[in-house]
C-alpha cells in the first residue's frame, strides 16, 4: 500500500536521523575523554529493525536501532596489566631504596665507609707498631678507632632510619589501600543497582578497572568477577579484601593480638615494627586480630616491596636480627663487624694470646698483660666498647662485652648502634705485653707486641654464627660480602625495574589499542555519521516530496 | 607482536617513556665522564664491587708499608753513619794504640794520650745513643732510657777522673720477645714479612766501649779486670768477660813491659771490635738498606700493577664514553624532533 509504503520512509528515515545523531554524540564523548584516566571508548551496536511482513513477500526491514552502548575492552588484557603494574611497582620501590642503601658503600673513595675507616684504623696500628712510644702515633690510633666506630654506628643508623621510614610509608600505604576498598566496595553496590537488562553503567564500570589498577600499584591480587558486574579482591591465603558492597579494612598495629609474650622484637632503631592486620571485632572492644603481612609481602606491588625491604617478623623472632629483609640482612652484617670488634679484638687487645698463645681463649680483664704507657693493665672492656654503662651480664663480675645474652638467653642488644673506643687518652692504649705480670710491670716502652696481635687477628678467619649470617671469614671478608650482597640486590632491582617497565608499557599498549580512543578513527567514524545524517536527511525530503505528489494527484 | 590499532594516549606515553630513558642514560653517562668512573656504586657493577675493594685495600696496605719503609731508611741510615764514624774512632784509637806502645814513649806521654782515647770512648758512647725521631737506634725496645751510661759500680781505681768512669748497657729487666730472646725492633715490609731494624747496642758496641776504655786505662796507667787476652784476641777468645770495675795501678816504670803488654792487647782488642763486630754490623745495616730498597721497588711495582687492574675494572675509558655521550645526545635530539612532527599529524587538520 503506497501510503504505508511512504510513512515507513519517513519513519525510517527518521530512526536513521536519530541513530547518525547518538553516534555523532557517542564520538564527540570519545573525543573528550581521550585523556581520561581509565576510560574505555563506547561504541554502539546498531541491530536492523524488523518490519512488517507483506503477504506473498519478505520483509521490508524497519531501519536500525542502536541495541546497547558498550564499552570496548578485553578483560584478559585488563587483568594482564594490572599484573604487570604490581611488578613494576614492586621493583620500582625497592631499586629506588637499595639506591639509598649503596650510596652508604660508595666505592669512588669521596665518602667514608666502613671498610675505608677500618682500613684507616689497621693502618694507624701498623704505624703505632713501628714506634709506640710515640704520642702523636697513639693518637692517630685512638682518632681512627673513632672514625671507624662513627662510621659504624652512623651507617647502621642509616639503614635502621629507612626501615622505620618504610615502616611509616606502609602507614600511609594501608590508609590509601583502605580508602581504595571502601571506593571499590561502593561501586559495586551502585553498579548491582543501576545495571538493568543488558545495558551496563559505563562510567562505574570505568571507574571500577580504574580502582583495580590503582589497587595492583600497592599489591596484586585474585580477581572474581560477577555475573551481576560486581568484582571481588582476595589475597593469595583467601582472605577476600572485598565481596560485593563489602570491604574488609586493614590495620596497621604495633601490638597486635597475635603477638607473641613479652611482644615482637623491636625493630633496627630500637622502636617497634608495625604488623597489616585484620582486626574481625574492629567494632567491639576486644581485638581479634588476623596477621596479613606475610600475605602482602607475597603479594608484590609497592607493599610486597616494601616489606621484602623492611623485613617480616615472626611470633618465633628474639631480636631485631631475626626478621626476613634485606636491609635486615645488610644490618646483620653491620652488627657482625661491630660484634667482632667487641668480642674477638677486645679479646686479643687484652692481651690473652700473650699468656694464652690461643687468640680465641677469653681474657681475663682482671689480669690483662697488656700494659699502657702509663704501666697500667688495659681496661675491662679493651679498646672498644658498646656503651657508656654496659649491663653486666653473668655472674663472674666482669665488665666483659662478649656477654652478648641476657638473662633469659636471648640475645637482644644492638651493638652497632652505641659501638665507641673505650680509651681517649693516648698514654692508656696497650701497645705492649708485660711478659711476666706476677713479678711487677716490666714493659718497654717500645715494645709494641700487643699492637702485632692486634695486626694479626685482621686477617683470622672467624666463624661468624649471627641471624641469618654463617660464614667463616676474616673480618674484611665480611664487609666485602656486605657490599657485593648489596650491590648485587640493586642491580637485580635496576634489572627487574627496567624489564618490568618494558612489560608495562607493551601491556599498556596491548589494552589501550583495544580500549584507548584513537582520534584519527574517531574523525573517520565521524564522516561516516556524518554522511549517514545527510543521506537520512535527504530520504526525509524524498519522502516529503512524494507525498506532496501523492496529495496533488486527489486534486 | 604488532599492533594495528595505536590509541592517542599510547602514542604520547611512548614518546614521553622513550624520552625518559633516553634522558636517563644521557645522565648516566655524563656522570662517568665527569667522574671518570664507570663502577661508583656496588650496583653499578656488583661481580666488579668485590675486586675493586680488594684492589683498594691492597694499594692502602702497599702505601702503608711504603711509608714505613721510607721512614726505616732514615732510620737505618743513621745508623749506617753511625757505624762509619764508629769504624774512624776505632781506627784512630788504634792509631794511639801504635804510637804508644813505642818503647821510647814514657809513662807520662803514654797518660797525655790516654786523655784523647777517653774522648773518643765518650764519642763512642755518643754514637751508641744515637736517637732517631726520638727512639734509641741501639737501645732494642727501650725508648725511654740511653741505652750506654755510666755504671753505679765505676773503676775502684783510680777513685776520680776519666779513667774512674765505667761505661755500660743499661739492659732493660723483662725486655724479651714471646720466645725469651732478647728483643729488637722489627717492622712489616709486607702481609708476610718482617725485618729487623735494630742491633742491641751491648751486641754493637759493648766490646770497642770496652776496648777503648782498657786501652785508656793502660796508656793511663791503670789495669783493667778481668783480663781474658793471653795473647792477641781470636775467635776462640772469650770476651765474654766485660770489664767489671776492677784493676790497680801499674807500678811504674817497674811495671812498664806490663803495661806495654796491655797496650798492645788493648789495641788488638779494638782491632778486633771495629773488624769482628763493627763492620759485620755495617755489613749487615747495608744489606738490610738494600733489602728495603729491592722491597720497595716491589711493592711499586705491585702498587702500580693493582693501580691498574683497577683501574681497568672502574674507570671509563674516557674516548669511549665521550662517543657514546655524544651519540646519546643526538638520539635525543632527533627523537625530540621527530616526536615533535608525529605529534602534529592528525587527521582534523583535513577536515
Amino acid at each position: 500500500m503506497a501510503g504505508t509504503g511512504i510513512q515507513s520512509v519517513l519513519d525510517i528515515s527518521r530512526g536513521s536521523l536519530a541513530n547518525s545523531s547518538q553516534q555523532i554524540r557517542l564520538i564527540s564523548n570519545n573525543v573528550a575523554n581521550v585523556d581520561t584516566e581509565g576510560y574505555s571508548r563506547r561504541r554502539a551496536e546498531l541491530v536492523a529493525t524488523e518490519g512488517t511482513t507483506l503477504e506473498g513477500s519478505s520483509s521490508f526491514g524497519y531501519g536500525a536501532t542502536i541495541e546497547v552502548v558498550n564499552r570496548v575492552t578485553d578483560r584478559f588484557l585488563n587483568d594482564e596489566l594490572m599484573n604487570r603494574v604490581s611488578d613494576r611497582a614492586y621493583s620500582e620501590v625497592r631499586d629506588d631504596l637499595l639506591g639509598r642503601i649503596q650510596s652508604f658503600f660508595s666505592l669512588s673513595g669521596e665518602t667514608a665507609t666502613i671498610g675505608e675507616e677500618m682500613e684507616g684504623f689497621f693502618g694507624a696500628l701498623a704505624d703505632l707498631e713501628e714506634s709506640p712510644s710515640d704520642t702523636a702515633l697513639r693518637s692517630n690510633v685512638l682518632i681512627a678507632g673513632e672514625n671507624l666506630t662513627d662510621t659504624i654506628r652512623s651507617t647502621f643508623q642509616g639503614v635502621a632510619d629507612l626501615q622505620r621510614e618504610i615502616d611509616d610509608r606502609l602507614e600511609f600505604m594501608v590508609n590509601d589501600v583502605n580508602n581504595k576498598l571502601s571506593e571499590l566496595a561502593n561501586v559495586n553496590l551502585r553498579i548491582s543497582a543501576l545495571e538493568v537488562d543488558q545495558q551496563q553503567s559505563l562510567t562505574l564500570r570505568d571507574r571500577q578497572d580504574l580502582l583495580l589498577k590503582d589497587l595492583s600499584e600497592y599489591f596484586s591480587f585474585n580477581l572474581t568477577r560477577n555475573d551481576d558486574g560486581t568484582v571481588g579482591v582476595s589475597l593469595d591465603n583467601g582472605f577476600a579484601l572485598v565481596q560485593g558492597a563489602t570491604a574488609r579494612f586493614l590495620d596497621f598495629k604495633e601490638d597486635p593480638t597475635f603477638a607473641p609474650a613479652g611482644g615482637f622484637p623491636n625493630g633496627l632503631d630500637g622502636l617497634p615494627l608495625r604488623h597489616i592486620v585484620h582486626d574481625f571485632n574492629a567494632d567491639l572492644t576486644t581485638p581479634s586480630d588476623l596477621d596479613l603481612t606475610q600475605a602482602f609481602s607475597r603479594a608484590g606491588g609497592q607493599l610486597g616491596g616494601l616489606l621484602s625491604l623492611r623485613g617480616v617478623q615472626s611470633t618465633s623472632d628474639v631480636s631485631a636480627f631475626d626478621s626476613q629483609g634485606d636491609l635486615v640482612e645488610v644490618a646483620t652484617r653491620i652488627e657482625v663487624i661491630a660484634r667482632d670488634l667487641l668480642h674477638r679484638f677486645n679479646n686479643v687487645y687484652l692481651g690473652n694470646q700473650a699468656t694464652s698463645g690461643n687468640p680465641n681463649a677469653e681474657a681475663d680483664p682482671g689480669n690483662s698483660p697488656a700494659v699502657d704507657a702509663l704501666g697500667n693493665p688495659a681496661p675491662a672492656f679493651g679498646l672498644f666498647q658498646s656503651k657508656p654503662t654496659l649491663a653486666i651480664k653473668d655472674a663472674d663480675a666482669f665488665g666483659e662485652v662478649d656477654d652478648f645474652y641476657d638473662a633469659g638467653g636471648n640475645d637482644t642488644e644492638v651493638y652497632a648502634r652505641n659501638i665507641m673506643m673505650a680509651i681517649t687518652d693516648p698514654a692508656k692504649l696497650a701497645a705492649g705485653i708485660d711478659q711476666d705480670p706476677g713479678a711487677g710491670t716490666s714493659v718497654a716502652s717500645g715494645d709494641s707486641r700487643n699492637i702485632a696481635h692486634l695486626i694479626e687477628a685482621r686477617d683470622l678467619s672467624n666463624s661468624y654464627s649471627f641471624g641469618s649470617f654463617n660464614a667463616t671469614l676474616g673480618i674484611d671478608d665480611v664487609y666485602d660480602d656486605m657490599v657485593i650482597k648489596v650491590g648485587s640486590l640493586k642491580s637485580r632491582a635496576a634489572s627487574d625495574l627496567s624489564l618490568n617497565r618494558d612489560r608495562e608499557q607493551q601491556a599498556e599498549e596491548l589494552q589501550q589499542s583495544i580500549s584507548g580512543v584513537s582520534l584519527d578513527e574517531e574523525f573517520a567514524k565521524l564522516i561516516t555519521a556524518q554522511r549517514s545524517f545527510e543521506a537520512a536527511a535527504r530520504m526525509v525530503r524524498v519522502g516529503d516530496e512524494l507525498f506532496q505528489q501523492v496529495l496533488g494527484l486527489l486534486g | 607482536m604488532s599492533i594495528f590499532r595505536v590509541a592517542d594516549n599510547t602514542r604520547f606515553n611512548n614518546f614521553l617513556s622513550d624520552l625518559s630513558r633516553q634522558r636517563a642514560n644521557l645522565e648516566t653517562t655524563r656522570q662517568q665522564v665527569s667522574s671518570g668512573l664507570r663502577v661508583s656504586e656496588p650496583g653499578d657493577d656488583p661481580s666488579s664491587a668485590g675486586a675493586i675493594i680488594q684492589f683498594q685495600r691492597t694499594v692502602q696496605r702497599i702505601q702503608g708499608y711504603q711509608e714505613r719503609i721510607a721512614t726505616t731508611q732514615g732510620f737505618m741510615e743513621s745508623q749506617q753513619s753511625a757505624l762509619e764514624s764508629s769504624s774512624n774512632i776505632l781506627q784512630r784509637a788504634r792509631e794511639i794504640a801504635t804510637q804508644a806502645a813505642n818503647e821510647t814513649i814514657d809513662g807520662d806521654l803514654r797518660r797525655g794520650l790516654s786523655e784523647e782515647v777517653f774522648q773518643l770512648r765518650d764519642s763512642l758512647v755518643s754514637i751508641a745513643n744515637t736517637k732517631y725521631r726520638g727512639v734509641y737506634v741501639y737501645g732494642g725496645q727501650d725508648d725511654d732510657d740511653p741505652p750506654f751510661d755510666e755504671s753505679t759500680t765505676p773503676y775502684t781505681e783510680p777513685a776520680t777522673g776519666s779513667a774512674h768512669t765505667r761505661i755500660v748497657y743499661d739492659d732493660f729487666v723483662g725486655n724479651i720477645d714471646d720466645a725469651g730472646n732478647d728483643d729488637t725492633r722489627d717492622i712489616r715490609i709486607s702481609d708476610t714479612e718482617t725485618m729487623r731494624i735494630n742491633t742491641r747496642g751491648d751486641e754493637v758496641f759493648s766490646h770497642a766501649i770496652a776496648g777503648l776504655e782498657r786501652l785508656a786505662r793502660a796508656l793511663a796507667g791503670y789495669r783493667t779486670e778481668p783480663n781474658p787476652f793471653d795473647g792477641a784476641p781470636s775467635p776462640t777468645t772469650d770476651f765474654s768477660d766485660l770489664p767489671d770495675g776492677g784493676g790497680t795501678a801499674y807500678n811504674l816504670p817497674t811495671d812498664f813491659d806490663e803495661q806495654t803488654a796491655d797496650i798492645l792487647s788493648a789495641m788488638d782488642y779494638v782491632q778486633y771490635a771495629k773488624d769482628e763486630i763493627i763492620s759485620v754490623e755495617a755489613t749487615s745495616v747495608g744489606s738490610r738498606i738494600n733489602r728495603l730498597d729491592e722491597t720497595n721497588s716491589i711493592l711499586d711495582s705491585v702498587k702500580f700493577s693493582t693501580l691498574d687492574a683497577k683501574a681497568n675494572v672502574q674507570e671509563v675509558d674516557m674516548f669511549e664514553s665521550i662517543a657514546t655521550f655524544s651519540n646519546l645526545q643526538t638520539n635525543l635530539e632527533a627523537l625530540m624532533s621527530t616526536g615533535a612532527q608525529i605529534s602534529q599529524l592528525s587527521l582534523l587538520n583535513f577536515l
